[in-house]
This record gives C-alpha cells, structure tokens and sequence, in this order.
C-alpha cells in the first residue's frame, strides 16, 4: 500500500467539518437561486438580453418558450403501443504496444416493442480501424497537423458514431408507432474547440460520412414519416448552464455583464455567489417534483463557434431536466423534436415510463449499454487474437521494456 | 441404423458443453425445449442417443441474474409484456444424458470414446430409433449414475418408451425387472420409482 492511510485520515475530518459548516450557506445560496428564477420565469425577453449581452466564459442557458422555472408533468394520456430503440458504444483505444496500432469501436443496440405485440431484439456492431492511414486525421490546409484517432479524438468518433448507429436502426425500426430512439452521453459535440483538434477532424465528425449532420438529417428525415422522438440522455448531470445563468442575473452590473470587469475583482467575492450553487441538478431537485420535466433551455456559450454549426445546419440542440427520483438526469434533443408540442410531451412521457422500467435510468439504454460493453475478459481476447493473427502473417510483437516490466513485476 | 434426417423431427438446440457421460445444450428457441424423459439423438459427429435429465432457463449472461418483476397480482403474461426485453435476455438449457451411440449402424448401449462435439445438433429421436434403445435396458445403468433427477428422468423416459396398450403393462414390467436387478441394494429408491413408472 503506498497511500498513507495514516496521513489521510489525519487529513479527512477537516475536509469533512468544512462541507457540514457551508452546508447552510449552501441552503442560503439555493433559496436565493430559487427566488431569481422564479423572479425570472415569464421574462424570457430579458433573460435573452442578459444572456446574449454576456462577455463570460460560463455556459449559459436560454429558457426556449417555456417558462424559467417551468415544472412540466408527464402526460397523462399515452400510447400503449410504442417501440423504444437506444443506442450505445464503447471503444478500445489505440495501444502502442500492441503488434498493430489500432481502435475498436463496439456500437450495441436494443429495440423494445410495447402493447399488442411485446418483443425485443439486440445485437452490435463492431468497427476495427487497423491501418496507420485511418489511424490519422490531417488538416488539408497544413497536413503536418495530424491528430490520431485515440483518447478523445476517438471518444468524439465514438459519439458521432453512436448517433449514425442510431439513426440507420431508426431507419430499420421505425413504423406507424410512436418510436423513442435514445443515445447515452451528450447530443452534441460540445467544446470541441476546447480540445484542440484541427478543423479537418472537426467537420469530418460533423459533415463527413456517418457524421453528425447525416445522421441528424437522417433522423429528421425519418421524423417527417413517421412518429420518431429523438434525444440523448445524460444521468446525473453536473452541468451548470442555468446556475450561471442565474450568476448573471444576480450581478450588478446586468443587463451588461462583463465578467472580467467583475466588482468583486480583487476582493476573491463575487456579487453572483450569493446565488452561486455547484450545479443545475441542485437547483432542478428542489424545484422539480419526481418526474417532472424543466423547461426546454437553449445552451449558450459566449464566444462559442462550434453552437452555430447545429443551427446553421437546421438541427440547433435544446436540453432539459428530468427528476427521475433518484437523480436529475439531462436530456438534449434537436429543436424540431422540442418545437412539436406533442412529440416533445412523447419524448418526456415515455422516458419516464424507460426510467421507471429501468429503476432510474432508461430500459432500454441500460441494455444498450450491456451489448457496447467490452469486458476485460473481451479485451484481453481481442489481444490475443491479433496477436496470433500478426503473428500467422509475419508481423512481429516488440513490446516496449517498460511494458513487459509491468507484466513481469519481479522484484 | 439412425433416421435420416428428412424424417427426422424437430431440432431442439445445440450442444454447448459435453462430457462422455453427459452434455448440456442451449434451445434454439426458448418455448421450444424437449420434456423431460425425452429420447434425444446428436446430429454431427458420431450419432448420440441420450435422454433429457434437466432443463433449466436462466439469464443468457452470468454475471447478471434475473430479478423480480411486477406485484403480487400480476400473473406471469402481464409481466412479460411489461417487460418485453426479458424473453430476449433469457436462455433455455437441457442435460442430455448419454443412452449409448451409433457404430457400424448397430446401438450400442454404453459410452462413446469421445464426448458429443461442442456445437453440434441435438434433435428428438424417430420412433424407430427409440424401439432400438429398448431392445435392452442396459442404458438405465448410465442414467441411474449420473443423471441429475435420475429416478424422474428415467421414469419419464420409460412411460414416454412405452408402447401404446395392451403392449404397455408389459413393457413396463420388463422394464421394472430390470430396474430391480440393477437397484437390489436400494429397496426403498427402486420402490419409489417404481410408482412413478405407474403415471
């Protein structure tokens, strides 16, 4: 054991004592978030202008035409006959000291069928990339900058990949029952600026082929025919775009709020953290009863250029909150889901009816995600056949010393 | 000489884990699985005749047990269509357990050199392959070792054997005589399975 246990206990009281003493103030700080947003609920036009106005780098939300502090019931009429499809993925990751650079991409899927005809169906698809040229995303304009497929270049591919997956079983699903194609993880390739890959990576996982605006036109597509609802699901949500929002709000110097010209510059207090609570779910808790949904928010990022790709495209990406009981989960959808008054009522009744199926978190999804994942027994398995394989084709395995060291561990 | 198999009757699964004595298969469809008591043959491979020792239903992935569903007065069908995604997430397994194999066309009634192949096709045997196996009752010696509820799979087996009356009674009792020999020590187990021979 080389964490010294001694030392932390010696170190975890103080660190306790700290979170029970600012819990008051934490109780003082969500009231007065509470009492903003319910100040705010029907200025939607001045809650835009703050938002827009905004020189942040906080994450912000714009409530779309509900309500600020809307608190939305599921219906209480819906179909019994519906079919639920969700999608997942998981990935091995580029290793250097395997025999071949490569990634695996696992996509599992599982459809549900409910009412007169009860079935489900399952299965995966799996996506080896092998060579070195597919391995590396090159900028046109400067090919010396190469980014290869791995870590979260290949978490990226990964998601964009999901949303193709869903959207060609839609395709294959989809009939004249209400259909809820879910995805697990975030809808949109938010921050992508923020993780420094070069412009050609970025629109080849946006416009590229099995990319994010064909699988998006695809679904829409689809949606015109027949009564498809589709979102992505994000449980336990640490998001912080309404919180912020409500910093805004709460400033003095609003509707014009200029962070860097903060008036508690210099004093280490901000006027906004008298309202400053650590999360969205926090406020969504007490203001959400047990299945209720908030209203639908449009994410808003100053400074941001990748959010106008979705709208530019036709599929601008709205979220709301979702109180399954056991969490505040998060749900994104296109705005041509959310602008269907019936279609977005769909989309939050039948996920409540996933959660409760699933004990807080969607059925289907949780399949899905049994069919994606690799185990290590799996990975371990993909080792040793390409391995065997390398080997019956000649292709030698050098592994690196610090490798084998660890493999090894003798003393 | 086994049927072939265009007169064969249905297919029930494959084998998925085999020893010489015995060996497990997994139902092509889990509505679909063979009683207990049922005359068996192994397709692929040296031809097997065995006998359904156990059947069991369980979830397809191990580390994952099925959990309960619904209230106490929900009845079975209204839980499944509840819950659709269960069936799909289930699978069906028999025990086979090994009557004797085929060789040169004649029935032999002990054990083969080598256990079924894994994979390989199981199905439910002709009436004539059956009226081979009771020629003799040597095959009760193999289920009486190792089947795991060998006193209800043997006398399923027998009354599913059986032929139709007035051969019936007398098949029967051959059959009984046969059992008497083999479990002599056993007086009380021999009279048990006895009654179940009555049906």
């Amino acid at each position: 054991m080389t964490l010294d246990m001694g030392q932390v206990v010696r170190l975890l009281p103080e660190l306790v004592e700290r979170a029970r003493t600012d819990a008051h103030q934490r109780e003082q700080r969500l009231d007065e978030a509470l009492r903003l947003l319910h100040a705010a609920a029907n200025d939607l036009a001045g809650v835009a202008h703050v938002v827009e106005a905004a020189e942040t780098s906080w994450a912000l939300a714009l409530p779309y035409r509900e309500p600020f502090d809307a608190a939305i019931a599921p219906p209480a009429e819906l179909p019994t006959d519906y079919t639920v499809l969700a999608v997942d993925g998981s990935s091995i990751d580029v290793d250097r000291n395997l025999p071949l650079a490569c990634f695996v991409i696992n996509l599992g899927w599982m459809h549900i069928c409910y009412g007169d005809k009860p079935a489900a169906c399952y299965g995966s698809t799996v996506d080896i990339q092998p060579t070195s040229d597919e391995l590396f995303m090159r900028d046109n304009d400067d090919p010396s900058r190469e980014t290869m497929v791995r870590g979260e270049a290949l978490s990226l591919l990964r998601s964009v990949r999901e949303m193709a997956e869903a959207a060609a079983c839609a395709a294959r699903f989809a009939d004249e029952r209400p259909l809820l194609a879910l995805i697990d993880g975030t809808l949109a390739l938010w921050n992508v600026e923020k993780r420094d890959l070069p412009e050609a990576v970025v629109t080849m996982l946006r416009d590229g082929p099995r990319g994010a605006r064909q699988a998006l036109d695809s679904l829409r597509d689809l949606a015109h025919d027949h009564p498809v609802l589709f979102g992505s699901y994000v449980s336990r949500t640490g998001a912080t775009n309404v919180a912020n929002t409500l910093r805004l709000l709460a400033c003095p110097d609003r509707p014009h709020v200029v962070c860097r010209r903060c008036p508690g510059k210099g004093k280490g207090e901000r006027p906004c953290d008298a309202v400053g609570i650590a999360s969205d779910a926090l406020l969504m808790r007490a203001l959400l009863a047990p299945w209720q949904r908030s209203a639908v928010f449009l994410p808003r990022r100053p400074g941001a250029t990748s959010d106008t790709w979705y709208r530019e495209a036709g599929h601008e990406i709205g979220f709301f909150y979702l109180n399954t009981g056991e969490e505040i989960a998060r749900v994104e959808l296109p705005l041509w889901i959310a602008d269907d008054v019936h279609r977005l009522g769909l989309l939050h009744g039948l996920l409540v009816r996933q959660a409760r199926d699933g004990m807080g978190y969607p059925l289907a999804l949780r399949e899905a995600h049994e069919q994606a994942v690799i185990s290590s027994t799996d990975r371990q398995a993909f080792i040793t056949l390409l391995s065997q394989t390398c080997e019956q084709s000649g292709i030698p395995w050098l592994i690196s010393a610090k490798a084998w060291q660890k493999r090894v561990r003798a003393i | 000489m086994i049927d072939s198999p265009l007169v064969t009757a249905e297919r029930y699964g494959r084998v998925i884990k085999s020893t010489v004595e015995t060996f497990v298969a997994e139902c092509f469809t889990n509505a679909a699985a063979p009683p207990l008591g049922e005359l068996l043959v192994v397709e692929d491979g040296t031809p097997i005749i065995a006998i359904v020792a156990d059947i069991s239903t369980e979830s397809r992935d191990g580390t994952r047990p099925l959990g309960l569903h619904g209230g106490p007065e929900d009845d079975l069908q209204h839980v499944l269509d509840a819950n659709p995604h269960i069936p799909a997430l289930l699978r069906t397994c028999f025990t086979g357990v090994v009557a004797g194999y085929w060789e040169d066309h004649h029935l032999r009634q002990y054990l083969p050199s080598a256990p079924p192949p894994v994979q390989a096709r199981v199905r439910r045997a002709t009436a004539a392959e059956c009226a081979g196996l009771i020629a003799s009752f040597d095959f009760l010696r193999l289920l009486l070792g190792v089947a795991p509820h060998a006193d209800d799979a043997i006398a399923a087996a027998l009354r599913r054997l059986a032929p139709p009356e007035p051969e019936r009674r007398p098949f029967l009792v051959r059959a009984g005589k046969a059992l008497t020999v083999l479990l002599a020590e056993d007086p009380p187990r021999l009279h048990a399975l006895l009654r179940r021979l009555q049906g």
